[in-house]
């Protein structure tokens, strides 16, 4: 009973301290921004005029839905780009007080993760009271939205563990991590449908899980697209081996990085 | 009540560190080398010895921030380590705004930390500028806040690493007074790791003199001897004529 009580007062205590960083996190990003949260609106709206405008140059008959589609696309994608760019260095880039101080170290990459995650609850927030005024809103809107969001948590957590740890050890994580979400942004359907890939290369988007992510918030907001039963089921088992990887490898990594920082 | 004070809070068995050499790949280096040491409630430790002796990969052992590459660590209690107390702020942020997360560092729950902010702040005593950020900070009114936030957490194991000559004299005095206090309480244990003979003989009963990673032996005479070093220094500089001069000033005395 003391051993239950002790550990249910280990997971508060983390819990607590993980909400505190991430209040600080918030209130220390958008110290002298005067725009403040606004810019997560605005800075994908930049990115989906330049990218939509190219894309009217081959493809004259685009339409609003297009637009739309690629907004939902660019706000998860910047979301999972910018937490993993962040916490990638995030444990290196705390040397002084991991060094100093004994603390649940893996609230740093999971306090930005939160951070980010809180960001971009807000513009589906705002759809859900647009829909709910609108009379358009169902249930299964909104379970779509909170599967997509939720998948994109846990793999935004999962990643993060997995590089800010390896990072520690060997810099070439971060030059590896960089090249590779380059690879993934053309690699996820953000500025394509995903009916226009090529037959013979549809099963590579069963590796990638951003590709469901996206396609539920669709679902959801747009309604243009079918959830694909086989496509969703193999994310979600990559999304779980991302899991297990990540908070294993943190786990065995965290043991060392006094030595290694 | 003398039984109660014999409980072991700490016992290092055997304690070896071995870091990777950051000179030559697949080359070790020793930081620490059986180490055993058994520190009872209420102990106060003088932790000396020179630059790279391990003092500081001790208080860490210890702590709990880094794990030893042989041997058992046992602690019992709320250990507070006064390592590098700036280390938790975030400079773009307020002192008051730092308060909250630095509290929990050392150990206070959120309701206690904010429970305690009033007296952190008064303790501090760095007025209007508990809502400046934190970037305008003189160093001495950063140790302030940081050490006042260390202090509120009432830790039983307190472990102190070089932090003495931070802040103007007046708060210099303020924290030997408390930590002068906490050397007088039963209940708490101290180890606090200097260079100063003077501060390790105010404070500190027993000593642990650190020589490459090993505990030496004669300690207490190596301690009386570098305070003989450190008073012998001070006491020969001669006057200058210019002090010659203005002694005559009733407002200079040296």
């Amino acid at each position: 009973m003391k051993h239950v009580k002790y550990i249910s007062k280990s997971f508060y205590f983390f819990f607590e301290f993980l909400l505190v960083t991430t209040q600080k996190q918030i209130k220390s990003q958008y110290k002298r921004v005067h725009l403040g949260f606004i810019w997560f609106f605005i800075y994908p709206v930049i990115q989906m005029i330049v990218i939509g405008f190219v894309i009217t140059l081959f493809q004259k008959n685009t339409s609003i839905t297009y637009f739309v589609s690629l907004y939902i696309g660019l706000i998860i994608w910047n979301t999972f780009n910018l937490t993993i760019q962040q916490t990638t260095t995030n444990i290196v880039a705390n040397r002084m007080l991991i060094k100093k101080t004994l603390f649940p170290v893996e609230v740093l990459p999971l306090s930005i993760c939160l951070t980010n995650f809180i960001q971009i609850c807000i513009p589906f927030a705002l759809f859900l009271i647009y829909a709910g005024l609108n009379g358009s809103l169902s249930i299964i809107i909104f379970l779509y939205l909170f599967l997509s969001l939720f998948m994109l948590f846990i793999l935004t957590i999962s990643v993060s563990l997995l590089t800010s740890s390896l990072y520690v050890k060997t810099r070439d994580v971060m030059y590896f991590t960089q090249a590779f979400l380059q690879l993934l942004f053309y690699a996820t359907p953000i500025i394509y449908p995903l009916h226009l890939v090529p037959k013979n290369l549809l099963f590579l988007y069963n590796f990638n899980p951003l590709t469901s992510i996206i396609g539920l918030a669709r679902l959801a907001i747009l309604k243009s697209d079918t959830l694909n039963i086989t496509l969703f089921i193999s994310n979600i088992i990559i999304i779980l081996i991302f899991i297990l990887l990540g908070y294993k490898i943190f786990q065995n990594q965290k043991k060392n990085f006094d030595d290694w920082l | 009540m003398a039984k109660k004070n014999k409980t072991i809070v700490i016992n290092l068995s055997n304690i070896g560190k071995r870091y990777a050499s950051p000179i030559k790949k697949q080359e070790y280096f020793y930081a620490l080398k059986n180490i055993s040491l058994k520190i009872t409630k209420g102990d106060k430790i003088g932790l000396t010895g020179d630059n790279g002796a391990g003092k500081t990969t001790l208080l860490k052992i210890i702590t709990g921030i880094t794990k030893p590459t042989s041997g058992s660590v046992y602690t019992k209690g709320k250990i507070v380590s006064l390592i590098n107390l700036e280390a938790g702020f975030d400079e773009e942020l307020s002192g008051r705004e730092n308060i909250i997360f630095n509290s929990m560092l050392h150990g206070l729950s959120r309701s206690e930390a904010k429970a305690k902010e009033k007296t952190i702040i008064r303790f501090a005593g760095i007025g209007k500028f508990i809502n400046a950020p934190f970037y305008t900070y003189s160093s001495g009114m950063r140790f302030r806040l940081a050490f006042s936030i260390a202090m509120a957490s009432k830790p039983n194991i307190i472990l102190i690493d070089e932090i003495f000559l931070a802040g103007d004299i007046k708060f210099q005095i303020k924290t030997l007074k408390m930590i002068t206090s906490l050397s007088q309480r039963d209940d708490t244990t101290l180890i606090i790791s200097s260079h100063h003979p003077l501060i390790l003989r105010k404070f500190c009963t027993k000593f642990v003199i650190l020589k490459h990673g090993k505990i030496i032996k004669g300690t207490m005479q190596n301690i009386l001897k570098l305070t003989k070093q450190w008073n012998n220094f001070f006491t020969d500089i001669p006057e200058t004529k210019l002090e010659k001069k203005l002694s005559k000033n009733p407002f200079y005395q040296r």
